[in-house]
């Protein structure tokens, strides 16, 4: 599948240039020449990357920028700046408001396609890792799962061996039995509860153990 | 190759050496020229500096993508007087500026397009 880039300049000349030649190069780009056509835009279908001219007239690559940002975070749709060499606080301003690099113009296309690559790479990597964080989550959380329960189920079924050993109905064992088994029951409940919740997050429950904290602090 | 007009070999190498798009490129540019320079002028005698600051900046964006300098500075000069509102400089200007476009024009025809 090509990778999609959405390419928002006001100037055309340019513009199209550079679009056909990342064409050449198996990108699939579309064009937009006005902030304020771009800013209408729901990229979260439309593209794997935007570039973002700094300057244009009416609304800025900043402001369009800043629209992006509301709903596309930094991490899943990198945007690469595209400025003119003078605009060095508008750069500035512009990483501040989350793009993740900066070509100037006049764009050379090798340098451009290298930093399309590694924000390309950069944005795998961070899909991956997380995905990673979640398994590790699911992991510690039958973990715990088989150590929480095993131990008051273990306690539970000494008990009843007990009692059958002994043939005889004990209040006190049957106290201690029920007891555990409440513990079990406990358990499943705070599991449902911490399943239920969006998402097991890592640092919230796990905390550099491979076990699942059960009560949230 | 490079002339003081304008440098082509670097044109080219930001390009990716391909001749196919630099020839489109400076076709786009030559056609557009005049409708450029025509609002440049436009703007200029209605005094409408937001008009001419858009034109000066696209022009130099696109003299600096044939690494034209001496376009190029003129085409900053004049961005930097429309946003300090220097009007009566900018009609000052004018002339050098449209001199230094339509020689950049005629240049990049002479020598990427080859005709004339």
């Amino acid at each position: 599948m090509k990778t999609k880039i959405f390419y928002i300049d006001d100037d055309k000349v340019l513009s199209i240039a550079t679009a056909e030649l990342l064409k050449k190069r198996g990108y699939e780009v579309e064009l937009c020449h006005s902030g304020e056509e771009a800013s209408l835009v729901d990229f979260n279908t439309k593209a794997d990357l935007i570039l973002l001219d700094i300057e244009m007239p009416s609304l800025s690559g900043i402001e369009v920028l800043k629209v992006i940002r509301r709903t596309e975070s930094k991490n899943l749709l990198p945007v690469i700046m595209v400025s003119s060499n003078e605009e060095g606080e508008s750069i500035v301003e512009a990483l501040r408001e989350g793009a993740n690099d900066y070509v100037t113009k006049p764009v050379n296309i090798e340098v451009l396609e290298a930093r399309i690559r590694t924000q390309l790479e950069i944005k795998k990597l961070t899909i991956e890792f997380a995905s990673k964080k979640e398994i590790a989550a699911l992991n510690a959380m039958i973990t715990t799962y088989n150590h929480e329960i095993n131990n008051p189920l273990t306690i539970a079924f000494g008990m009843m061996d007990k009692m059958k050993r002994d043939e005889s109905y004990s209040p006190e064992v049957f106290e201690k039995m029920k007891k555990a088994l409440v513990r079990v029951k406990d358990i499943v409940q705070k599991i449902r509860s911490v399943t239920e919740e969006n998402h097991i997050s890592f640092d919230e429950y796990i905390k550099d153990s491979k076990m699942v904290k059960l009560d949230k602090d | 190759m490079s002339s003081q007009i304008f440098n082509k070999q670097k044109t080219l190498d930001a390009f990716g050496g391909d001749e196919e798009i630099l020839h489109s490129v400076s076709e786009s540019f030559i056609a557009e020229l005049p409708n450029e320079l025509s609002r440049l002028r436009n703007a200029i005698n209605e005094g409408d500096l937001e008009a001419i600051r858009i034109s000066t900046h696209t022009l130099k964006g696109q003299a600096g993508t044939f690494y034209a300098q001496n376009a190029k500075n003129i085409a900053s000069e004049l961005e930097a007087y429309s946003k300090d509102n220097e009007i009566e400089t900018i009609k000052d200007q004018l002339e050098d500026f449209e001199k230094a476009f339509l020689e950049l024009s005629s240049e990049i025809t002479n020598t990427i397009l080859k005709k004339g």
